[in-house]
């Protein structure tokens, strides 16, 4: 019965995320055509932050690539969901078998995160040699050379102009589970030797290699897993918009979705789920109060560009005030209303109020057994 | 044939040459101390054997069992037997003390019977297995990162300023578990600035300045020296 207990404490910062979507999902879903489609677009932004954390937050390398990842996703769903009549007219030069092929939505979410996996595994042997300010430029880079080609290679993805076509048969329950595979992949990697030894790299990486990790190894995987992640995202985000553009892949995303990261705290799985969800509701509201369509009873009309402006100010607020975000770096804890002390295991601080125990003094004798 | 073999070892940063022709060696079971003073290249030495100079330019040999090693990544040094337990202790304060613990383990080492050994070793570790290894004394952060270097069931330990920010009576404490590890076969090349305690241990003392070794003790030439320098008595 205590093991079963601890079990559940164990996975709670999981299943406590998990049941905060779901009902939150459930409830959205409720809502009329335009509460849906937000709920879409912010569980969508969800999937995106889950992404860039898995390797962010477990390796402390900012990437501004990912969106690279996400647009590789979108594209390829697009590419093998677009009925093969539309793809003939859309898209006569697409070579080979891609313009007769088409699989459902849901198969094409893994073979977007297939795809972006297999991009970001062979990227990842020179980039992850760099750390610190030479991996953010270069991760930039690819973000620029994704877009290039996006925007360049007209017979694959119609060059700039806007690819349509791609069904839009994503519901907010779709996205909703979306979510929840993204955020078990996550936790699970997390919670590995892999999310482990990246972790301690985080925090010392000297340390981290005397004790033989293979450091770049280490952030291979994850850079590989979070592609993966942020893939399927770009997947689900073809199904929800319908139609594509190369620079809807761009600066401004990429910088929506790390100011999502920061607000929440880049180094904790809740973080991500609530950075994501409070800037992405924000920055509907701030869209819609824009476009002059009012929100409830709030009915003003913002000049242009207020959310960015927004977004910039409550980012700069979080950095002064809070830098580790709104988390700090927590995940979920298990309620104290549902009783008693933390699991025998050894994840996490120890429980609050626990006596901190003989540690705090240098001049503790160490107890040693004779050999 | 010695267990470890550093042969004319040089290491240079840019145009700064730390370490220049410094040869030591080091057998199972014997502990082998590095003194000087600050800056005089100790710890390019020991992290030059562990693998753990990127930026440097190494020069020289360092054998591990007749095999070459110098130069490779420390991870494969990790894994042939040599483990380093830096300066600082540089133990991961925000990871709790059992998730340090799964940190050593490494492919030849670190299972559960190496884990329930250590721990009966330092018992103190099993006891705060779930704390923030952050919160505990420099003393316990010692035994934790020697335990995690342990876990990886070295044959050759290097051991940098265990002692450093220590309270005297911890480094008594520490010394010992040392001189435990040294007798149950572990070769240990220890660097420190209690030279009094380290050369008392010793068995090979290697004195440095400026980037070389100055002078060289062995055998009863090193009690000699600790009691002429530092009295008789001079340990417990």
């Amino acid at each position: 019965m205590s093991m079963l207990r601890n079990t559940w404490i164990r996975a709670w910062p999981l299943v406590g995320l998990v049941l905060l979507i779901s009902v939150l999902s459930a409830l959205l879903a409720t809502g009329g055509g335009e509460v849906r489609a937000a709920s879409m677009t912010g569980l969508l932004d969800v999937v995106i932050v889950i992404g860039l954390y898995v390797f962010v937050g477990n390796s402390g390398v900012m990437s501004f690539g990912h969106i690279g990842f996400v647009a590789i996703g979108a594209y390829t769903s697009a590419l093998i969901t677009i009925p093969a009549v539309s793809k003939s007219l859309l898209l006569p030069d697409l070579p080979g078998f891609l313009g007769s092929i088409e699989v459902s939505m849901w198969a094409s979410f893994g073979i977007a995160a297939v795809v972006a996996m297999l991009v970001a595994a062979v990227l990842s042997v020179p980039l992850m040699r760099l750390s610190g300010i030479a991996a953010a430029i270069a991760t930039l880079a690819l973000l620029v050379i994704v877009g290039d080609v996006l925007s360049n290679y007209k017979a694959l993805t119609g060059g700039q102009g806007t690819l349509t076509g791609v069904p839009t048969d994503l519901t907010v329950g779709s996205a909703a589970l979306l979510v929840v595979i993204a955020l078990a992949v996550a936790f699970a990697f997390q919670m590995s030797r892999f999310g482990l030894r990246l972790r301690a790299a985080r925090d010392d990486e000297v340390a981290a290699r005397s004790l033989g990790i293979a450091v770049e190894n280490e952030r291979r995987i994850a850079f590989v897993v979070s592609a993966g992640i942020s893939g399927a995202g770009g997947a689900g985000y073809a199904h929800y918009v319908g139609s594509l553009a190369p620079d809807q892949f761009y600066l401004q995303l990429t910088f929506l979705i790390l100011a999502m990261l920061i607000l929440g705290g880049m180094y904790s799985l809740a973080g991500a789920v609530l950075g994501a969800t409070l800037l992405s509701t924000l920055s509907t509201v701030l869209d819609r109060l824009e476009g002059g369509e009012g929100v409830g009873p709030l009915q003003v009309k913002l000049p242009a560009n207020t959310r960015e402006v927004a977004v910039a100010v409550i980012l700069l607020a979080v950095l002064f005030l809070r830098p580790n975000g709104v988390m700090g770096g927590r995940e979920l804890s298990w309620p104290r209303v549902l009783g008693g002390r933390r699991p025998q295991d050894d994840f996490g601080p120890p429980p609050p109020g626990e006596p901190a125990g003989s540690g705090l003094v240098d001049g503790d004798p160490i107890s040693v057994k004779a050999g | 044939m010695p267990l470890l073999e550093v042969r004319d070892l040089g290491v240079r940063y840019g145009s700064v040459a730390a370490v220049r022709g410094v040869s030591f060696t080091c057998d199972a079971g014997e502990i082998v101390t590095l003194v000087g003073p600050n800056g005089a290249g100790k710890t390019s030495i020991l992290n030059a054997v562990a693998g753990a100079l990127e930026s440097a330019r190494l020069t020289g040999d360092v054998r591990f069992d007749d095999v070459p090693i110098l130069g490779d990544a420390p991870e494969r040094i990790v894994h042939r037997g040599i483990s380093l337990v830096p300066e600082g202790r540089r133990i991961f304060t925000t990871l709790t003390v059992g998730e340090n613990l799964r940190l050593g383990a490494t492919p030849h080492g670190g299972s559960a019977e190496d884990m329930v050994s250590v721990l009966e070793r330092f018992p103190i570790l099993a006891e705060f297995r779930r704390r923030p290894a952050g919160l505990l004394s420099g003393g316990q952060q010692q035994q934790l990162a020697l335990a995690r270097a342990l876990l990886a069931r070295p044959r050759v330990l290097l051991l940098d300023e265990p002692s450093l920010g220590l309270a005297p009576q911890v480094v008594g404490d520490l010394f010992r578990a040392i001189a435990d590890l040294r007798d149950e076969g572990i070769g240990i090349v220890l660097v420190e600035q209690h030279a009094r305690r380290a050369m008392k241990l010793a068995s090979r003392c290697h004195v440095m300045g400026h980037g070389t070794f100055v002078q060289g003790l062995e055998g009863s030439d090193v009690a000699e020296v600790v009691g002429a320098y530092f009295g008789g008595d001079a340990l417990p």
